[in-house]
């Protein structure tokens, strides 16, 4: 068996300054095998693929692969040469060419064979490899259910779209060894599926595969082996169920994990109280002014609506959810109403028009957004960047005011605050950009996915995080996956499908049923909601002509 | 059918991004005919529109270096310079092949040695990097005087006959086939793997390095491939005007090489003709302006700089979104 292709690592270490990232752990990925890697943010995982896919060198440890019968030492190779020997590695956010179509990007993956710069020169061979390479890219992409993307500019697709695309190649690269980088953070519960399948099926045909992940329930799902990190070191190893029973492990790292904030979709009950605050509801019952209205919102990507028709409220102190599978425009609202894409329809905040305004104008007057890639200066201080977004706000608090606000919601950050922020892990940097939104002092602020690449132990805190915002005045919106989140959270909810609203009511009333209506497209058993918005049928959306036309 | 299946998301403009590679050359080809059969342009406007045909094809390995590998350089006057040199040198004592040949293996040999020092830096100090480059390039020219005359220059060069045709004429029509070579090897090479290679070294480069892809040696790739489209584009400039002379080479042609795929819409594959036509030809036909002539121009550039940032491949793409709509109601 010592000629099975293995990607094996012995006491990998690399320290970033006073922090060492990844002190000593071993790791061992055999084809067939799925290893799972799971620990807390800044555990070291994103760190340790790093190591092992090339980008970064490490300051002690050896890296080797075995392919072919033959041995490699790689510790100082460039990720290039590792690829060649089909090391793949997918980044924790897609990364493809946004000009390229969804196929070309693909193409990218597809290995070159001997002589394929001879391609460039346009010799009438070519046209037989280019043919080739096309439909390895177009199979690929068939593979992860995009087949009618290929055209498409990878740019104008969903997130989750993007994370398929380079799903597809990764397929399409033929790879030995696959190092995933939480491949099911952001997506939704049908396209978490396409990549389980696809994970598994890979692993059945003799790819090995290096999971890193929060999601314990995919991890029990695929991994044979998990391999638990904590501060850098290897805190338990070994076959998955064992592992994750340990005691250390679970008092360590899991915590409450199996509590599971995330409710199931099929679960009819409201949330379990899961945070010290009790579950939010109404303040009082009389409707209160909303500050934030939104009306007939329709957002373009280019000349093409991507969003059509939303309409939303929320008062101070409320929370709104918006959910939805992949696709269905829930981000794009979000930068409609911030102003980052064309949109037509009316904004209005504490009864000023933010409509056809410039986005830092919203901004200045009590908008908050909060992106879901992560996007501090790196170079700047955590502080440094804190101030920033202090200074692009309405500065209706000093900026010291603002800072003890932090410190109240999340101390990690304020703790660190003469950091460079490059220095945070994910999900600090996440905290960041909330923090920098809330320093500015808004009335409304707008989120993006802020769980996703948040490990589930901060998810709870986090929960608690924006409902004592609530309880502070400030109205909220979240686009989450997590549902569980959600319903916690907030007060009314918002389901999206296909860029126009299917639903709409308080958080109570968003059942199982309701759930299927909007994630699965499913006709609800029984329709007990109060308002599953009705398409009118006179009028049919013009999403419906734009797909009828082309 | 497909409108009733396709999913979630409504189809956003599909960009058609592959193209059948034979239609540019063949527009190019049939346009260049058309002009020197049926227009008859007279001999000033002849020369202007060899000229831009000859800077396009400098500027089409510059629109790869731009607009794919994203890498920008100021010193291409060199690689003009050593076409046209190599050309005014060579061409009547050793024939054409020879001397076309020579200019692209002099320019392809200076770019590697140059591109693989210069491309460890990173992006703005390796265009100071080819400034140095092109201001070495005018002093090699001015005082190398046993090869190049120093600034006297060197007269007497010749010029390609094709299709039977003399003068001017013959050059336009070398200039419009070597055009139309030059844009079948650029498409070629942005569907082919080398192509996308550069792409995404562009966009990422660490993913690049994820993927496989050699991002200097893609980079140094582009630089060589702008250096033999600059010789061959230096060599027309050289027979147009008779020989090869410094001034022809300084490092205002070099800005216009830059200019041109810029204004253009870099990494288009109309790029190096739209731009050079607006960048060589422009000033030419503003003459009428006198001494307000180039403020004129510089105007003009600066407004396409400011409200047109993709360059006039914007402008085209709003045209057909905006003809698209007004067509589907």
């Amino acid at each position: 068996m010592a000629d099975r292709t293995t990607l094996s690592a012995r006491g990998l270490a690399v320290a970033f300054g006073a922090l060492r990232a990844v002190d000593g752990v071993d790791v061992e990925v055999a084809e067939g095998q799925c290893v799972g890697v799971v620990g807390a943010n800044g555990a070291g995982k994103s760190t340790l693929l790093n190591l092992l896919s090339g980008a970064v060198r490490p300051d002690a440890g050896t890296v080797t692969v075995v392919e072919n019968g033959r041995s490699h030492r790689l510790d100082g190779a460039p990720g290039r040469a590792r690829a060649r020997l089909g090391i793949v590695r997918m980044f924790q956010t897609a990364r493809l060419v946004p000009d390229l179509s969804a196929r070309e990007n693909v193409e990218l993956g597809v290995p070159a064979p001997r002589g394929a710069w001879l391609e460039a020169l346009g010799l009438p061979t070519s046209r037989r490899r280019a043919d080739a390479r096309r439909r390895a890219a177009e199979d690929a992409l068939a593979r992860v259910g995009l087949a009618d993307r290929a055209g498409i500019a990878a740019g104008e697709l969903s997130l989750g779209q993007q994370r398929l695309v380079e799903m597809a190649r990764s397929l399409a690269s033929g790879a030995r060894i696959l190092l995933l980088d939480e491949p099911f953070s952001g997506l939704s519960r049908t396209a978490r599926e396409v990549v389980a399948s696809l994970i598994a099926s890979l692993r059945d045909e003799g790819v090995g595969v290096l999971l890193v992940e929060h999601d314990l329930a995919q991890v029990r799902l695929l991994a044979d082996r998990v391999v638990v990190l904590d501060a850098g070191r290897v805190l338990a190893a070994g076959p998955v169920e064992e592992t994750l029973a340990d005691p250390e492990v679970v008092r360590r790292y899991i915590g409450d994990i199996e509590l599971e904030i995330g409710g199931g979709l099929d679960d009819a009950r409201p949330a379990p109280p899961v945070v010290a605050v009790p579950v939010p509801a109404p303040l009082d019952p009389a409707p209160r002014p909303p500050v934030l209205q939104v009306r007939d919102l329709r957002v373009f990507y280019g000349a093409v609506p991507a969003v059509d028709g939303v309409d939303l409220a929320v008062a101070a102190g409320d929370g709104l959810g918006i959910v939805g599978p992949n696709g269905a425009g829930k981000s794009t609202v979000l930068r409609g109403v911030a102003g980052l894409l064309t949109a037509t329809g009316s904004v209005r905040l504490a009864g000023e028009r933010l409509d056809g305004t410039a986005t830092p104008h919203r901004f200045r007057h009590g908008l908050g957004f909060v992106p879901q890639t992560l996007t501090a200066v790196v170079d700047l201080s955590v502080e440094e960047n804190l101030r920033l977004g202090w200074l692009a706000g309405s500065r209706a608090q000093s900026f010291a005011e603002a800072m003890e606000r932090v410190g109240d919601l999340f101390g990690e950050i304020a703790g660190r605050r003469k950091d460079p922020a490059g220095a945070l892990s994910g999900g600090q940097r996440q905290m960041l950009a909330i923090a920098r939104a809330l320093v500015a002092g808004p009335r409304v602020v707008l989120l993006d996915e802020p769980t996703a690449g948040l490990a589930p132990v901060l998810v709870a805190p986090f929960a608690d995080a924006l409902t004592r915002l609530r309880a502070d005045g400030v109205a909220v919106v979240v686009v989450e996956h997590n549902l569980g989140l959600v319903r916690a959270t907030c007060s009314t909810i918002l389901g999206l499908r296909a860029g126009a609203p299917v639903w709409s009511g308080p958080t109570e009333r968003f059942d199982g049923a309701a759930a299927h209506e909007v994630f699965l497209a499913a006709t609800a058993p029984a329709r007990t909601g109060p308002s599953p918005i009705e398409p009118s049928p006179i009028e049919p959306s013009p999403i419906e002509e734009e797909h009828l036309s082309s | 059918m497909t409108a009733v299946a396709s999913p979630a998301r409504p189809a956003p403009s599909v960009r058609t991004t592959r193209h059948w590679r034979w239609t540019q050359p063949a527009i190019v080809l049939l346009v260049g005919a058309a002009v020197l059969l049926v227009v008859r342009p007279g001999p000033f406007d002849l020369r202007v529109l060899t000229l831009v045909a000859a800077y396009a094809i400098a500027a089409v390995g510059f629109n790869v270096l731009v607009g794919f590998a994203g890498v920008v350089s100021i010193g291409n006057s060199l690689f003009l310079a050593a076409g046209g040199y190599a050309w005014a040198i060579l061409a009547v004592p050793r024939g054409p092949l020879v001397a076309l040949l020579a200019g692209v293996v002099v320019a392809g040999v200076i770019a590697v040695l140059a591109g693989l020092a210069l491309l460890r830096l990173r992006a703005y100090y390796f265009a100071v990097g080819t400034l140095a480059l092109g201001a070495l390039g005018t002093v090699v020219m001015r005082n190398w005087t046993s090869v190049t005359n120093g600034d006297a220059g060197i007269t007497g060069a010749g010029y390609l006959k094709l299709f039977g045709l003399t003068g001017v004429s013959s050059i336009f029509a070398a200039a419009v086939v070597l055009l139309a070579v030059f844009l079948y090897l650029q498409e070629a090479l942005r569907t082919s793997p080398l192509g996308l290679a550069m792409i995404v070294g562009r966009f990422d480069p660490p993913a690049a390095d994820a993927l496989g892809v050699n991002v200097s040696r893609t980079r140094v790739a582009a630089f060589v491939l702008s250096a033999v489209s600059a010789a061959v584009g230096g060599a027309l400039v050289a027979q147009l005007a008779g020989g090869a002379f410094p001034d022809q080479f300084s490092t205002t042609a070099a800005i216009s090489l830059l200019v041109i795929p810029i204004i253009g819409g870099r990494g288009w594959r109309w790029a190096p003709v739209v731009g050079a036509v607006v960048v060589i030809a422009a000033p030419e036909y503003l003459r009428f302006l006198d001494e307000y002539r180039l403020a004129v121009y510089g105007v003009l550039v600066t407004l396409v700089a400011l409200f047109l940032p993709g360059g006039i491949h914007q402008l085209v793409r709003g045209l057909v979104a905006w003809v698209g709509r007004r067509r589907h109601g």
